[in-house]
């Protein structure tokens, strides 16, 4: 083989050299966005007949309507789900495509947001990632479907407490208090070396992005001591922070799971042999016994209790997984290409699944989305606060 | 003809130009054949839908190839394409040696673990045989990123293949050199055929 470019040209010409046919992919397309063009324009009617309804009615909102609109009635608890029944709605809101669909079968279009990624759930409305042609933003949703850009850059951070949100443009990284559409309490610094934020721990900002030398790299900024100073980097990956932001969890070693203070990123434990890959995601729960760890071998739930001596999932389902979000200190909910699984508490353990919602099932009886839409990724959007 | 059928008509002729190339390009970033057809659906659907505001026909290509790539690496953020089982690799119409051919399916097998931005990178730079420039217009990104996603997925790839016992992981080429600028016409003549 002669060098590792030519090796690669090689090798993707030879994989294209033959490929399947294509039929009609151009009627299809013109179809799918026939349908989107009504969908939206559906949509946009309704936001706007319930926005009217909402202003002539004064700031008080009754009915049905009301208490769909009511954040705490949709993120009530989540009652232990019968166990061989296939729900009927999503028990947490999803990001489908550029629609969130709500728990109580609502849909809000995101008509405004390029390449929605993530979401948020915040007490206010939702927060929502897009992926643009220069870089990353980060949207306010309001519970009326309003879509107000709030900050771009290459990184954004929201903390778990859905106020603090963060992120870096042009070399700057800069953290604020979300109120609203507003953004107060901002602070900014600089240095960090085209580090950005990637979550809070510790009352800080926790960096990362791509050192010298293109390792992935690490750090802590603690707007409150003021400008960023260098720590010790290190750490292979930083994965997640726990729900207290009191610890962070990482991989360090080819595959290990380490357990992080915040404060120095020094590993304080670590469980190896877990079988992470390069796109394990992890997932704490939010009474800091579990991790899910995510990826495309499955979901696995670790007991954080005994994970460090004796390494071993608990609880682990082999199908391939994409994003997950925990409800309450028992209850999970993860993405399964078009499913949505949720586990939770059962009799044969202290975590066995329980149930199983098609998003495709979803799209039978709520809407018409015969579209590439439909085709789209589902991510659960967790409730932050 | 409406201007309705005319834009249909214009965005017919633009699929049947272009759509094996796209759907070879999204093969490449998604690792099989049926979601590069999922993936190339949804980049005309997008495509269409932008039509009228895309103007010009010579700006079609560069937007729909872009919502290719941004749309496969956002798939991939959400772990939507891991590793999955991947039917035949379909190389079979070349006379390659034996060997040759089991290291390109080893460096195929590693190029598919990477992560999309550093596969995006990948494919083009040395498959579409975009400039770095070209590569960071592209993605969105600055060119000091696509350096960066570049070398660190050649020291991936080698790093994998010297576990393999391949050669080419020995040899001293991650600083690749820039390739030169190549026009528009060569590229689709030499790229795309």
């Amino acid at each position: 083989m002669g060098s590792l470019e030519s090796a690669l040209r090689d090798t993707f010409a030879a994989q294209v050299r033959t490929q399947p046919a294509l039929e009609d992919v151009a009627g299809r397309a013109v179809v799918s966005a026939g349908r989107i063009r009504l969908r939206r324009r559906v949509l946009g009617a309704a936001a706007i007949a319930v926005s009217v309804a909402l202003v002539s009615a004064g700031v008080a909102v009754f009915g049905e309507r009301g208490r769909a609109a009511d954040p705490d009635r949709l993120a009530g608890p989540t009652a232990v789900p019968d166990l061989s029944h296939t729900l009927a709605a999503p028990p947490v809101d999803l990001l489908v495509g550029r629609e969130i669909r709500r728990t109580d079968g609502t849909v809000v279009a995101l008509a405004l947001v390029p390449n929605p990624n993530r979401a948020w759930r915040t007490s206010d409305g939702w927060l929502v990632e897009s992926v643009e042609t220069l870089g990353t933003g980060l949207w306010f949703v309001d519970l009326a479907g309003k879509q107000t850009a709030m900050v771009s850059g290459e990184k954004v951070a929201v903390a778990p407490d859905g106020v603090r949100i963060a992120w870096s443009r042009a070399g700057r990284v800069s953290v604020a208090d979300r109120v609203g559409t507003a953004l107060t309490r901002t602070a900014e610094t600089g240095g960090t070396g085209g580090l950005g934020p990637i979550g809070f721990a510790a009352g800080g900002v926790v960096l990362g992005g791509t050192g010298a030398g293109g390792a992935d790299t690490y750090d802590m900024w603690f707007p409150a001591k003021g400008a960023y100073a260098v720590g010790p980097r290190g750490f292979d990956r930083i994965l997640a922070a726990n729900a207290a932001g009191t610890r962070l969890f990482g991989v360090t070693g080819p595959d290990c799971l380490a357990e992080i203070d915040p404060d120095g990123l020094r590993v304080l434990r670590s469980a190896c042999g877990l079988g992470l890959t390069i796109g394990t995601h992890a997932y704490p729960s939010p009474d800091g016994r579990w991790v899910a760890l995510v990826d495309a071998d499955g979901m696995s739930l670790y007991d954080l209790r005994t994970v460090w001596t004796r390494p071993g999932a608990t609880a682990s389902y082999p199908t391939h997984a994409t994003n997950a979000a925990w409800l309450d200190a028992t209850s999970l909910v993860f993405c399964s290409r078009m499913t949505v699984q949720l586990i939770g508490p059962g009799p044969e353990g202290p975590i066995r699944a329980v149930g199983l919602i098609s998003t495709s099932d979803l799209t039978q009886v709520r809407y018409t989305l015969a579209s590439a839409e439909d085709r789209d990724p589902v991510a659960v959007i967790p409730r932050l606060g | 003809m409406d201007a309705d059928s005319s834009m249909e008509a214009e965005f017919r002729q633009f699929v049947a130009a272009r759509s094996a190339a796209l759907l070879r390009t999204a093969y490449l970033l998604v690792g099989d054949w049926a979601h590069a057809e999922d993936l190339l659906q949804a980049t005309l659907t997008k495509t269409y839908l932008a039509w009228r505001r895309l103007g010009e026909i010579e700006s079609v290509e560069p937007y729909a190839r872009r919502v290719l790539v941004t749309t496969a690496t956002s798939w991939w953020r959400r772990r939507w394409h891991g590793e999955r089982p991947t039917a035949v690799i379909p190389d079979r119409a070349a006379p390659d040696r034996f060997d040759e051919r089991i290291e390109r399916q080893a460096l195929w097998r590693h190029v598919r673990a990477l992560p999309a931005r550093q596969r995006a990178v990948l494919v083009l730079r040395f498959y579409e045989d975009l400039t770095e420039a070209e590569t960071a217009r592209v993605l969105g990104v600055a060119v000091g990123t696509v350096k960066s996603q570049c070398a660190r997925a050649l020291a991936s790839l080698r790093s994998q293949l010297a576990e393999g016992g391949v050669e080419a992981a020995s040899r001293p080429v991650l600083s690749a050199a820039p390739r030169q600028a190549v026009e528009p016409d060569q590229r689709a003549d030499a790229g795309r055929a």
